[in-house]
């Protein structure tokens, strides 16, 4: 039986280009220029110092006392790595959402790097700094600038924190762990540069989504593992002065424990929602639907590097304008910033009046200070400095002051000792309290007063002496009030006189006709 | 089983049509054959190595000039084709091939939209999801434009009883 004539004629053409195709791509295979090793051996990096020895097994432990790691084990030349900026040519709207939050910053923020340098003044090893620099400069980290002696060249990609590559190549984290214990696949961001760019890249992206959107990479991204690998932070001796475990951060376990985390609510769901505050209410009605649309603003607490009515000095205190931003832009997403920051805060907390009633010395009050829109403790972070306070007035009939409590803060932009105050203090080995956030010299971490749950509440008790011939009804004015830092720690790590506005984050006004007639 | 394979008539079209029984094709539609393998090729070379930039070009560039011939070729091989079919089997392969072809080239003009688009100063694309499952279709489709191809070539499209 002959073959159909269309086939005999086809056969030959299908046959011939397919063998064609299949040999000069072989022939492309193995004589096109092969794309650069990816990877820095350790041992190529010049002057780069490993003072704190092997680990147990005898591996070098580059980034420690950070937990970072690097999944191939090799660094990454820094010159490949790339920049958010980058990126930005295609996701725009994720680059300028990002560029406003404090991820971008996060190794820019004068603050910090202050804070960073008055660390490192005070041990014998600046690479003692990694510590910190693993969560707020991973790319630093991995490219082996984070030395006493710097011999890699700088990069913009370098520059910009918790940078895109930072989640889009992480592909394991231990929360529990913390202290920066993420693994990130930078050799994937390196090698992609090697692949289609441009039109190429968009017409076929799978080599793309394979560097920063890999199944390990995704699944992580999805859970507030990735999130809890730096949001949890635990002195020992390896980077201060504990000999014991102490917890600095716990906002992983704290989300975990709670209602939120029992929930499957995770931390993106909240901090990442188009609309923070929006979902916040959403869930404090006990609505689980997850947002339509996530963000890359990570809308946490820090209102002041936000706050726009900082003028230029926010520039300055933000570490100037990002690699691929304008002025206008970087104006622009400041103010959606600080909007959505201040709206976010506001739903975090509430104050119920839960009793007042006379008492044989004057008056008591009971007031209800409410976790109710946090999935995490009230305050949680870095609670040496991230704290809260309440400040309460009481006046009589013609607005006299009766008692206050906790207003000097505000006032006199310092510390007010007699303030009911949920914030930790760090100790030295002497027990003397350290104010500017020492964490090489801190040997002890006490809670003033702790943390208010997911959730719960923590009922504060004053007892208002009263002199006779008050005239009533008297009134309670009550705030609770939240301030990122202590202006200590900006006037003794970075040498100036700021203010550190306080944020509102709830209110409480009642009169008590009842109490005092 | 002996008996001489009986071929149906000569077709009334003129050498040039896209139905060339007694050659087997045209110069046009081998161009055609010879462009599709070396597409399918390429193309299960970029689904093993996507990071081969130089290749995406060329299948690119490649599958963009055959979905601009083959368009024109299929509307006028379509009509005389489908009159000429004696057998309801070829008949359905065929449409199923047509299915497939459909399939292979929209996906892959979706697909290049995004770069196109990129080449024109505008920066578009769809989601992931979309993105995945065209490339999805765009490699399946293939498979069954291939395979239908071939059994298109090699089918009879005339009935014995009606010979």
């Amino acid at each position: 039986m002959s073959l159909k004539s269309q086939l005999r004629y086809h056969a030959k053409p299908l046959a011939l280009a397919g063998v064609a195709a299949l040999a000069g791509l072989g022939w492309w295979a193995a004589l096109a220029p092969q794309p650069p090793v990816v990877g820095v051996a350790l041992s190529d990096i010049a002057f780069y110092r490993l003072p704190f020895g092997p680990d147990a097994q005898g591996n070098d432990r580059p980034f420690w006392p950070s937990l970072l790691q690097s999944e191939t084990g090799l660094l990454s030349d820094p010159a490949r790595l790339p920049s958010s900026a980058d990126c930005a040519a295609c996701h725009p709207r994720e680059f300028t959402e990002w560029a406003g939050s404090l991820h971008a910053i996060a190794d820019r923020d004068l603050v910090y790097e202050a804070t960073v340098e008055a660390n490192e003044d005070i041990v014998r090893h600046p690479e003692q700094g990694r510590f910190c620099e693993g969560c707020h400069a991973p790319a630093e980290m991995l490219t082996g600038r984070v030395n006493s002696l710097v011999s890699v060249p700088p990069a913009d990609a370098l520059t910009e924190g918790v940078s895109c590559i930072a989640c889009h190549t992480a592909t394991h984290a231990d929360p529990l762990a913390g202290n920066g214990a993420v693994t990130l696949a930078y050799g994937r961001a390196e090698a992609e540069r090697d692949g289609p760019q441009g039109a190429a890249l968009l017409a076929d992206p799978r080599a793309h989504l394979a560097a920063f959107g890999a199944p390990d990479t995704t699944a992580l991204m999805a859970g507030a593992e990735i999130c809890g690998a730096c949001h949890t932070e635990i002195y020992d001796t390896s980077m201060s002065r504990a000999e014991t475990p102490q917890a600095v951060q716990s906002t992983f376990v704290e989300w975990r424990d709670s209602w939120y985390g029992q929930n499957g609510v995770t931390c993106q769901q909240c901090h990442m929602a188009a609309d923070p505050a929006a979902q916040v209410i959403r869930l404090r009605t006990g609505d689980l639907t997850p947002p339509e649309r996530y963000s890359h603003r990570f809308i946490g607490a820090n209102h002041v590097l936000t706050d726009t009515g900082l003028g230029e000095a926010l520039t300055v205190l933000r570490g100037g304008i990002l690699p691929g931003m304008d002025a206008a832009t970087t104006r622009d997403t400041r103010v959606e910033q600080a909007r959505q920051t201040t709206a976010f805060l506001r739903t975090a907390a509430g104050l119920d009046l839960r009793a007042a009633q006379r008492t044989d010395a004057g008056l008591r009050i009971d007031i209800a200070v409410q976790n109710l829109g946090a999935g995490h403790n009230l305050p949680t972070g870095v609670n040496d400095q991230k704290h809260m306070w309440l400040e309460v007035v009481v006046t009589d009939a013609a607005g006299a002051i009766l008692f206050r409590s906790g207003g000097a803060s505000e006032r006199l932009g310092a510390e007010d000792p007699a303030a009911v105050a949920w914030i930790e203090h760090f100790l030295d080995a002497q027990g003397e309290r350290i104010i500017n956030h020492l964490t090489f010299a801190t040997a002890e971490v006490v809670w003033i007063r702790r943390p208010i749950p997911a959730r719960g509440e923590d009922v504060v008790r004053y007892d208002v002496p009263l002199a006779a011939g008050v005239v009533g009804p008297l009134h309670i004015e009550a705030r609770l009030l939240y301030q990122i830092a202590l202006p200590d720690l900006i006037y003794m790590n970075l040498r100036r006189d700021l203010s550190v506005p306080a944020v509102t984050l709830a209110e409480l006004s009642a009169t008590l006709p009842e109490v005092v007639q | 089983m002996n008996e001489p394979v009986l071929r149906p008539p000569a077709l009334g079209f003129p050498q040039t049509a896209v139905l060339s029984h007694h050659s087997g094709g045209s110069l046009r539609s081998g161009i055609h054959s010879a462009l599709i393998s070396a597409l399918f090729v390429s193309g299960l070379w970029l689904w093993l190595w996507p990071e081969a930039s130089l290749v995406m070009w060329l299948h690119l560039t490649a599958g963009l000039v055959l979905a601009a011939a083959l368009g024109p070729w299929l509307l006028r091989h379509l009509p005389p084709g489908l009159a000429h079919s004696q057998r309801h089997l070829f008949t359905r392969i065929s449409w199923a091939l047509l299915a497939s072809w459909v399939a292979l080239i929209g996906s892959g003009l979706v697909m290049a939209l995004p770069g196109l688009l990129w080449l024109a100063g505008l920066v578009w694309f769809p989601p992931r999801e979309i993105t995945e499952a065209l490339s999805l279709l765009h490699f399946w489709a293939s498979w069954l434009a291939m395979a239908g191809l071939v059994l298109h070539l090699a089918l009879r499209h005339w009935a014995w009883s009606a010979v």
